[in-house]
């Protein structure tokens, strides 16, 4: 039975709400699951002999059926390998995501140790993947530090949905003594004189990474800089993940097209944080153990691709 | 001794970041805690790097020394006091800046800090502690801070140092006390385990302040007395068994919420001094077992003052000696058996076989000694079992026993659930059944185990296995009536 049946290839947007939209649709399709296949619109590559292409558009209501099912009968835990499944850049994201819930609702088991099936070690293939590279990134992510009064000028930068979402309260008002704010070695008197002057700066970094992880990074740096205002600025993906003390943090796409500026602050450079480079070049020199020199180690452990924006692997003059 | 009239502040972090860089130590680990929403830094139980050094360390704290001026003449050590190199000394001040200016770039994981001893112990130990309380209640930082405990302060400092640091260190140096005289005139047993004892017992009062008790339990020494036992095994341990009760030793103001959270760790060097590997392991177990340390490191000895009495063990090229370095790498391998899969160090090591095998690593040399063990099936072995496979770490064993739950596993499903089967082949069945057929011998297994740039053509004594002769081979024949 159904022999012969023409392929279905539902092409979703590529967004977790994108592919949830087109697992919906292949459900209410009752065509067979055997017969359907989810791809990321614009990812297709080389087009399949006798199926068919359908566009799915993403749709709100219907991702939103499936998100809730998922969490109330696979668990919050699945619904975080799920979520960065969506967020990685495998061109079998889709599938996958596709084939573990088919699997997951139609048996009632723990389904994520069921590791026995494709679908789900290749879940968790990826899962590691996305997470290991978020680790990377929390540890090799180089912030520099710009003073407030560079973004004079500026007044938004804007959300997904292309409508300005407002640049945060401190980053615009807080030229206040911006001209002579105190220099890092200064004495402060106080610790209230520090956080004036932390307060007055913003943090800027720049990350190249494989899957689009700057809202995997977003909470993480929120914790660990709750009084510093911060941007993260994904080049690969022209994201940024933006944070202002007090006020929270959210994800900012087409950066570079719709807020130009804001790219050419992250790429500029100062005194200041030149002169942090420095030191932490001579104490990087100093500690290693000429004795013990192991480039092979260093390079399994640092691969060559994070070292972009290291101070210690840029060039010594 | 070089004077130099005024260090910029380039200089000093050159001096004194050279000058820390034999402390092994940088884990920022065993402790999770979060962000308080208003002040910088947190720290994350599985630590983490943020640099990786030519030798291949991790370079994830500031490593520095307050002063490398020292009174001290270790013969190990480069900032003996006899040395004629660069001194200096940073303030407070100096310390807590570059600590928050580097961490608010992400440069590092927190602060290590350690100290030359100068002018006394005490008052070493009293600067360190006025950079760690700048940084915390003047910048508010919270993350990772490691300081190391100066054998020979006073208790109520270190107290106070333990309420505002994460992990606190003081370096075992040398595994027996005889070494420790020989190397360290000036330092003892006498100085390192009290202070020691003195933080784990403080470790545990504070965790008895959270037990699940109607009331505060109040601390008993006399709970830990069967510790002595180890201090009389370690030779002149001296009162190092003292327990103290942290009642006279109140918890500073504005401190934070736990004593020595991240724990205690120690470091010996090996190859200085002509220990063997069991005596080292034993001391290893007893700082675990006894003294509730989180991590013993080891370091390979570099004669850096060139000292004639003591040996020279790099290599023409001035490369560390390979032997030496593989040495090193046994030890770490045998302390994480200790620590993660439930070996002691009887089951590793003898005092008739004190040294580690260099041809396999101490597990797999373990299975081939116990070879009346496996092959374990995958199916049904407990945990414990899993992990004393070779291969099978505690991630694996853990997946293992998830997994089984929902289906019965074979080779295949083992390599799609991320378990390496290079060794772990030899040593395990599914559904009964071997993937290969396999002779369980001893010098059988051990031929498929080592790397083939290991095998030796040779044997020495260190082989437990048979050596290969040509009759074996079929090149020669038996002499007739032999």
């Amino acid at each position: 039975m159904g022999e012969g049946k023409t392929k279905h290839i539902l092409l979703a947007e590529n967004s977790l709400e994108g592919i949830l939209s087109a697992v919906s649709y292949a459900y209410k399709s009752r065509y067979g699951h055997e017969f359907n296949k989810i791809m990321i619109a614009g990812e297709e590559g080389t087009m399949e002999f006798f199926s068919e292409y359908i566009d799915v558009p993403s749709d709100p209501d219907a991702a939103g059926e499936v998100y809730r099912a998922i969490r109330s009968k696979l668990g919050l835990k699945f619904l975080e390998y799920i979520e960065y499944c969506a967020l990685s850049c495998f061109d079998d994201r889709a599938e996958v995501i596709y084939r573990a819930l088919i699997l997951g609702f139609a048996n009632n088991i723990d389904i994520l140790n069921y590791r026995k099936a494709d679908c789900i070690s290749r879940l968790h293939d990826i899962y590691k993947n996305v997470q290991g590279e978020v680790h990377h990134w929390t540890e090799f992510l180089r912030f520099k530090i710009h003073d407030i009064s560079e973004l004079a000028g500026m007044n938004a930068v804007s959300d997904g949905d292309g409508s300005m979402a407002e640049v945060p309260g401190e980053m615009q008002t807080g030229i206040v003594g911006g001209g002579n704010a105190p220099a890092v070695f200064d004495e402060y008197s106080s610790a209230e004189q520090y956080r004036q002057y932390a307060a007055n700066q913003f943090l800027t970094a720049v990350t190249e990474p494989r899957h689009r992880i700057v809202s995997l990074l977003l909470p993480f740096f929120e914790d660990r800089y709750p009084s510093e205002n911060f941007l993260i600025y994904d080049k690969v993906h022209d994201e940024a993940a933006v944070f202002s003390t007090g006020k929270g943090g959210y994800v900012a796409q087409r950066v570079s097209e719709l807020q130009p500026e804001i790219v050419r602050i992250i790429e500029s450079d100062n005194s200041e944080n030149a002169r942090m480079s420095d030191l932490w070049r001579i104490f990087y020199d100093t500690t290693f153990i000429k004795e013990r020199e192991n480039r092979a180690l260093q390079r399994s452990l640092l691969p060559l691709r994070f070292r972009g924006d290291m101070a210690e692997h840029k060039p010594r003059e | 001794m070089v004077v130099q009239e005024r260090l910029t502040l380039e200089d000093k972090l050159n001096i004194l970041s050279a000058a820390a860089k034999f402390d092994v130590s940088c884990t920022t680990s065993g402790v999770d805690r979060g962000g308080d929403g208003r002040s910088l830094g947190n720290t994350v139980a599985a630590g983490i790097c943020h640099a990786f050094a030519a030798d291949g360390r991790c370079v994830s704290l500031l490593k520095v020394l307050m002063t490398n001026e020292c009174i001290f003449e270790c013969k190990y050590c480069i900032n003996k006091a006899s040395n004629d190199i660069p001194r200096a000394t940073f303030t407070p001040e100096e310390v807590a800046k570059l600590t928050m200016e580097f961490y608010r770039r992400n440069f590092i994981e927190g602060l290590f800090l350690s100290s030359g001893i100068y002018p006394t112990p005490q008052e070493s130990m009293e600067r360190m502690l006025a950079a760690v309380k700048l940084l915390r209640l003047k910048y508010g930082f919270r993350g990772y801070i490691h300081v190391k405990t100066i054998p020979g302060a006073e208790e109520a400092t270190i107290n106070e140092m333990g309420w505002f640091a994460d992990r606190m260190s003081i370096n075992l140096e040398l595994p027996t006390g005889e070494s420790l005289k020989a190397l360290a005139p000036n330092k003892s047993r006498k100085t390192i385990l009290p202070p020691m004892r003195f933080i784990q017992n403080g470790r545990k009062a504070d965790e008895n302040r959270y037990a699940l008790t109607a009331e505060p339990v109040e601390f008993n020494p006399s709970a830990y007395e069967s510790s002595r036992r180890f201090d009389k095994k370690l030779p002149e341990a001296g009162n190092g068994g003292t327990a103290v009760s942290l009642k006279s030793y109140p918890k500073p103001r504005a401190a934070m919420k736990h004593f020595v959270p991240a724990g205690q760790s120690t470091q010996m060097i090996i190859g200085a001094t002509p220990e063997n590997d069991y005596q080292i392991m034993s001391v290893t177990e007893g700082l675990y077992r006894r003294f509730g340390l989180k991590r013993v490191f080891y370091s390979s000895f570099i004669n850096v003052n060139h000292d004639p009495e003591l040996p020279d063990t790099a290599d023409r090229n001035g490369h560390l000696s390979r032997t030496l370095l593989d040495r090193e790498h046994r030890l770490y391998q045998a302390d994480w058996l200790l620590r993660f899969y439930k070996f002691s160090v009887e089951d590793l090591l003898t005092p008739e076989k004190p040294d580690f095998n260099m041809l396999v690593d101490p597990k797999c040399d373990y299975a081939l000694r116990h070879l009346e063990l496996f092959p374990v099936e995958i199916n049904r072995a407990s945990y414990d079992m899993l992990l004393k496979v070779p291969g099978i770490g505690v991630k694996s064993a853990l997946r293992i026993v998830q997994a089984r739950r929902t289906c019965t596993l074979d080779f295949n499903d083992l390599k799609k659930i991320g378990v390496v089967l290079k060794r772990a082949v030899y040593f395990i069945t599914c559904r009964n059944r071997m993937l290969y057929p396999v002779k369980m011998t001893e010098d059988n297994l051990l031929n498929y185990l080592i790397d083939e740039d290991k095998k030796p053509v040779i044997g020495g004594e260190r082989l437990t296995y048979k050596q290969l002769n040509f009759f074996d081979l079929g090149m020669l024949k038996m002499p007739a009536g032999y």
